[in-house]
């Protein structure tokens, strides 16, 4: 039986606002690099925003949750290590 | 509406020499910035910076490159500037503290050494959880509570009226100096009933996020957040607005000095350089030469064509 490799899936969000540049700066990058993601405007979802403050405990955006693991602004590095790019 | 080939922000040797390449390639460009207010003017003796054989003054060489720049054309606007947006492909504009709008193809920032830090106790630890920098990131996140912003010039103005989409209860504390913002700013602070204090924010004050302040006149005062707006707007909040990659605070740049955005240069210290007036003005050199050929469309770059 030929064995087949996983591609891991990731479950991404993405918190953000409407006027945060590096947000848009990381939905392009995981387009770009044709990964999917959800993308939450916490500036208009205050129940997200509270959720978003839970999770990482902080008021910045964008915050990245990769299959739970966060990443706190633009971090062009850390999500390319998470995702396995080059 | 004026349309610039450049907008240079900042008038140290980064800025002042890309103006001297741009004016000798015919391209008509812009130097936003007060130049007796940089680093290098205020050096008062200067021994190292090469073809000076005997020290100068900081002022010497900034007046001479002034000087330059405008023997080859370049215009000069002594305002500061309070907005840069990338409007599409081609054009960006600018926004002075008298709310002058200018248009350019391309920009080169040079505005010099990162933000501030207020060094008010706890800055760091409240940093994310009250504590902010930039009001375009973080001002949503307080929609109708109470925040302050600090900062006594035209940035803090700019910065309290901006929070002024999300919440009407804003304090301006100056820390004990006036007020030094352009009229039309000043009036929009006084229309939009901001209040302006000059009060010294001495500590923040706060277990997992901000709660109040610590005034020096001992008052504690409770608060949502607090934007903290010092000096000049800086490369930092360019940054911000337009979404340009950082390495730590300083502008991320190639070789030929260019961001992530096309269409916008860096040069200088807030590219996180050696803070040396040769490699300033170096820096400067190597964008104003990469905007030409782009501009012109060349490949190779020879001086006065």
């Amino acid at each position: 039986m030929v064995k087949k490799s996983v591609k891991k899936k990731f479950n991404i969000i993405i918190y953000k606002t409407a006027t945060c540049s590096y947000c848009h700066l990381a939905e392009e990058f995981l387009k770009e690099n044709n990964i999917s993601f959800k993308s939450i405007d916490v500036g208009n979802d205050q129940k997200a925003a509270q959720e978003m403050i839970k999770k990482s405990g902080q008021m910045g955006v964008p915050v990245i949750d990769i299959n739970g693991k966060l990443i706190l602004g633009f971090d062009k590095s850390a999500l390319k290590k998470i995702l396995g790019i080059v | 509406m004026k349309e610039y080939d450049t907008i240079i922000i900042g008038a140290g040797p980064a800025g002042l020499t890309a103006a001297i390449y741009l004016g000798r390639a015919n391209l008509k460009c812009l130097v936003i910035g007060k130049w007796n207010l940089g680093n290098l003017y205020k050096a008062h003796i200067v021994g190292n910076y090469p073809a000076f054989s005997k020290d100068v003054t900081g002022a010497f060489l900034i007046e001479e490159m002034v000087e330059q720049s405008k023997r080859f054309g370049a215009d000069f606007l002594e305002e500061e500037i309070i907005n840069l947006e990338k409007k599409n492909e081609k054009r960006f504009i600018i926004t002075t503290e008298k709310k002058k709008k200018i248009h350019a193809k391309t920009v080169i920032i040079c505005t010099g050494r990162a933000y501030k830090l207020s060094n008010i106790k706890n800055e760091k630890e409240l940093t994310g959880k009250g504590v902010s920098y930039c009001v375009t990131c973080d001002g949503f996140f307080y929609k109708n509570k109470k925040v302050a912003v600090i900062g006594s010039k035209n940035l803090v103005a700019s910065e309290a009226l901006e929070l002024r989409t999300y919440t009407k209860e804003i304090t301006l504390f100056t820390g004990g100096r006036e007020l030094e913002c352009s009229k039309i700013l000043q009036k929009e602070l006084e229309k939009k009933k901001i209040k302006i204090r000059k009060e010294k924010v001495i500590e923040f004050k706060g277990k997992d996020a901000l709660e109040s302040v610590l005034l020096d006149n001992g008052k504690l005062e409770k608060f949502d957040a607090v934007f903290i707006a010092l000096g000049t707007t800086s490369a930092l909040s360019f940054a911000n607005k337009l979404g340009l990659e950082l390495i730590e605070t300083n502008l991320k740049v190639d070789k030929e000095g260019k961001t992530n955005l096309s269409g916008v240069w860096a040069a200088g210290d807030c590219t996180g350089s050696n803070a040396q007036a040769v490699v300033s003005a170096g820096e400067g050199c190597n964008c104003a030469i990469s905007i030409i050929k782009e501009l012109k469309g060349k490949n190779v770059y020879l001086d006065y064509e």
